[in-house]
């Protein structure tokens, strides 16, 4: 064995056994969300292919380039072709088995490289680049995140329609759920009336703030159909929103 | 003071040189381009709150030349290194991609995004694949994409979305650097390349439909992967050409379980090579047979083993085009005018707007022309050049199938194809302009800007106004934050109705069911979901039909939007015409007397369990 290969064969077999690792981490740990993405994205991303690559092209010239399309490329195509498999012989696509699935193809093809005598090739970081490029690329990606964060922000109200979403759902002969879901633009204060047989059984006075959902259990033992629950707005006598109690759940 | 003593007036175009000769280029890109996007997100927010849609549009146009203009300028100077050019344009495809994500960035927006999320979802539940989906049951037989959003939902623990998004920005790179090493192979020049891959975005649907999380959005860049495979392989020492066959035959693999066109339009391509080559016209590259008849028999065996509705599927579509096409021809009449919509009340299309489409068609009309015959002249000989060159004027005549109804969606899906050939040609084009004007300053900015508006125009053909600046869908109060109605009512089935219970809906409601885990749902325009919309009477047949279908609840949003699968989640602009379905349909539940359990208003959900203890027999 070469000096060269002594020195770079390690890389292929550190990669594959910390897949492994992950990949036993990942499938039988409760870890964090923050390192299940900082394990787990490599690990389904990255590392099959990169081992698959460094398998197939040992001691070949790659262009770096060809090298990171077929790093992600062969990677995502690894869980596809796996997930049939996997699929194909029942076994149930999970955590354990996706994490298993990229550990073991990582593994196996950092094994046959091992074992074919690959190198992964000398291992050359990119040049460092000048400190105002790495700024700049630093600010921008700063500037990335921060435009993300502000896009998610939900937008002020302008010309809404406003609504109030009234609902109803029967869960046994005698019990029956009332649910009322604001969508208008201020705090609103509702009446709710249960009309039973057409006589009000139940009435309710409800405040609900922009977005906020309520819901009540009601009950009756004796008749309740025909039922329906009204709903006004605060100092209007007129129905707002009505809906039928179904006759059966 | 003497001249030499004399301090010379300080200039910007002085200072700028110096200024780059320690700053690569790169890093300006990169801060203009999120500056852009900064500004994309600006308009975008200016359009969720319908607030100067005019001036945010104009402020996101502004936005994407940040993007497009410094990569352009940067792309075209001379003698930079290939790793600066690649930088660059990865950099500029995933700004590109940003504005996809600032477009929607808390969830899923699209019709087609909705039914793979539910795929998605349903692998993650049942741990199993091809679990049947009510709205597009071709969707399951090629769960490629889905499984790669599970495998990385499910071992990071992200939910689906954010695990679309990577899964979607891992393709668009992909597609990109494959691009690049396409490009590269067949013209021998990095600049080439790199403007090739930036000019792709040129095509109508990159920036919105092929971004979104589909099928599609990772099978074309497996497909560009695998062609960049074959030409690397047909350049490999013959005892290497092995060690190229086996990424070639695993990405063949994923292709096909991933989407069925671009699986059978990969095996056209490597028959087409071959061909190519057998008439020894062109040499290069070597017939990649063995890899077509791969490709042939695996995509055959998967539409006949696995996915048996793709050839109703596709059959379906593809007639529709061409009898949509053949009307159009023989009546003599365009079906389509070009800014109009077919709804009388809808927005005009802004004069800019319209300015940026023809700008574009007419500025890759000239490209397409001008870089056929710069092609012509340095024409090697090689088969994936001729293949390219084809597919540039075949993307020009494209454009007229829009101008037939059924044929448009052929049209407009046919683009992201072609767009790879109309985009080698543009780089040639550009190049050789650039080597023509020796360089100039005024050509660069020229065809930077060019650019722009070839990706601006792109974006217009394939989108309207209406959709592309996004619309509201958490709208902030001072009190809370409020959702549309076709969420409050999906919430309410989500808490309120059995999964197992069959539901019809409007395409917008069923989409959202769908992604609630409702499974038994009739949508849209299936047969008998858009009657019971239309018809101001229940007849029996549809009563049958409904039983039938074990429909139990009906969800109907009387606002003719829901029917909009791209439109139809979000809060409704004060500039949407307001249109209803007939008053005779709201009456018609009336009429029934079926039991309203939910009602926002617009929507209202009806028991309709009761109705078919009256349905009639069938008659014998």
């Amino acid at each position: 064995m070469t000096r060269r290969r002594i020195r770079d064969l390690p890389v292929l077999a550190l990669v594959g056994a910390a897949a492994l690792v992950a990949g036993l981490l990942l499938a039988l740990v409760p870890l964090p969300g923050a390192v299940r993405v900082v394990l787990g994205l490599p690990l389904i991303l990255v590392a099959p292919g990169w081992a698959l690559v460094s398998a197939c092209f040992s001691g070949r010239p790659l262009d770096p380039v060809m090298r990171v399309l077929l790093t992600f490329a062969a990677s995502i195509a690894v869980a596809i072709v796996g997930g049939l498999l996997l699929s194909a012989v029942t076994i149930r696509l999970g955590t354990t088995s996706f994490a298993l699935l990229a550990a073991t193809a990582t593994a196996v093809a950092a094994l046959v490289g091992v074992r074919l005598g690959a190198e992964s090739g000398p291992v050359r970081l990119p040049a460092i680049a000048a400190p105002g490029t790495v700024l700049l690329l630093g600010g921008a990606l700063v500037g990335a995140v921060l435009t993300l964060v502000f896009a998610r922000q939900a937008p002020p109200t302008r010309a809404v329609a406003p609504y109030t979403a009234l609902w109803t759902k029967r869960v046994s002969p005698h019990r029956w759920l009332v649910g009322v879901t604001s969508g208008q633009l201020h705090t609103s204060t509702y009446r709710l009336d249960s009309v039973l047989t057409g006589r009000r059984r139940d009435r309710l006075q409800i405040t609900l703030r922009p977005g906020q959902r309520w819901v009540k259990l009601l009950s009756s033992h004796g008749r309740i159909y025909p039922h329906r629950v009204e709903l006004r707005r605060r100092g209007s006598g007129t129905i707002y929103r009505s809906v039928d109690v179904p006759r059966e759940p | 003071m003497t001249s030499a003593t004399r301090p010379r007036p300080f200039t910007l175009a002085k200072a700028i040189p110096r200024v780059q000769s320690r700053i690569e280029l790169t890093g300006y890109v990169a801060v203009l381009g999120v500056l852009g996007l900064a500004l994309i997100a600006v308009a975008f927010g200016l359009g969720r709150a319908d607030h100067h849609l005019n001036r945010a549009e104009l402020l996101s146009w502004a936005g994407l030349a940040l993007i497009v203009a410094p990569a352009a300028l940067a792309l075209l100077a001379r003698g930079r290194p290939r790793s600066e050019r690649v930088l660059i344009l990865v950099i500029a495809t995933l700004l590109l991609y940003g504005v996809k994500v600032v477009h929607d960035p808390t969830g899923f927006a699209y019709g087609d995004e909705y039914v793979h999320a539910a795929d998605t979802r349903n692998i993650l539940s049942s741990g199993g694949l091809f679990t049947p989906n009510p709205i597009l049951p071709i969707i399951p037989s090629y769960p490629g994409v889905s499984l790669v959003t599970a495998a990385v939902s499910s071992v990071t623990h992200l939910g689906i979305f954010p695990s679309g998004l990577i899964v979607i920005g891992t393709a668009r790179l992909l597609m990109v650097l494959a691009l690049f090493l396409i490009f590269e192979a067949v013209t021998g020049s990095s600049r080439v390349a790199a403007l090739g891959g930036l000019a792709y975005a040129s095509g109508p649907n990159y920036l919105y439909w092929t971004a979104q999380f589909s099928y599609e959005s990772l099978s074309l860049p497996l497909m560009t992967a695998i062609i960049a495979v074959v030409l690397a392989r047909d350049r490999a020492p013959g005892q290497d050409r092995m060690r190229w066959t086996v990424p070639a035959v695993l990405l063949i693999a994923a292709l096909v379980a991933t989407h069925h066109l671009t699986a059978y339009l990969l095996a056209a391509v490597l028959w087409g090579i071959s061909i190519l080559v057998w008439t020894r016209r062109w040499t290069r590259p070597a017939p990649p047979v063995d890899l077509a008849i791969l490709t042939t028999g695996a995509a055959a065996a998967w539409a006949l083993l696995v996915a048996g509705t793709t050839t109703g599927y596709l059959g379906g579509i593809f007639t529709a085009a061409f009898k949509s096409a053949q009307e159009t021809l023989s009546s003599g009449t365009v079906g389509r005018t070009p800014f109009q919509s077919a709804d009388p009340g809808a927005v005009v299309t802004p004069p800019w707007d319209r300015a940026l489409a023809v700008g574009a068609l007419l500025l890759t009309a000239v490209g397409v022309v001008g870089g056929l015959l710069a092609l012509r002249r340095r024409l090697r000989p090689d088969a994936i050049v001729v293949l390219l060159a084809l597919a540039a004027p075949a993307y020009l005549a494209f454009y007229l199938a829009r101008a037939a109804p059924g044929a448009w969606e052929t049209a407009n899906r046919s683009s992201e194809f072609l767009c790879v050939g109309v985009a080698l040609v543009l780089a040639v084009a550009a190049v050789a302009a650039l080597r023509r004007a020796r360089g100039a300053v005024w050509a660069r900015a020229g065809l930077a800007a060019a650019l722009v508006v070839l990706v601006a125009g792109g974006s217009v053909i394939g989108w309207p106004q209406s959709v592309r600046l996004p619309r509201a869908y958490d709208v902030a109060t001072p009190d809370g934050t409020i959702v549309p109605q076709g969420a409050a009512a999906a919430d309410f089935a989500a808490v309120a109705l059995p999964r197992r219970r069959g539901l019809l809906a409007d395409t917008a409601s069923g989409r959202q069911l769908l992604q609630v885990g409702f499974s038994h749902l009739l949508v849209g325009r299936a047969p008998g979901a858009h009657d019971m919309f239309e018809l101001p009477t229940l007849p029996t047949w549809q009563r049958r039909l409904l039983a039938r279908r074990h429909i139990s609840y009906v969800v109907f949003d009387r606002r003719t939007l829901s029917g909009d699968g791209l439109i139809g989640y979000f809060f409704p602009r004060q500039e949407d015409p307001p249109s209803f379905y007939p008053a005779s349909t709201l009456g018609k539940f009336q009429t029934l007397q079926v039991p309203v359990v939910f009602s926002s208003g617009d929507i209202h959900v009806y028991d309709m369990r009761h109705l078919y203890r009256r349905v009639p027999p069938p008659r014998r």
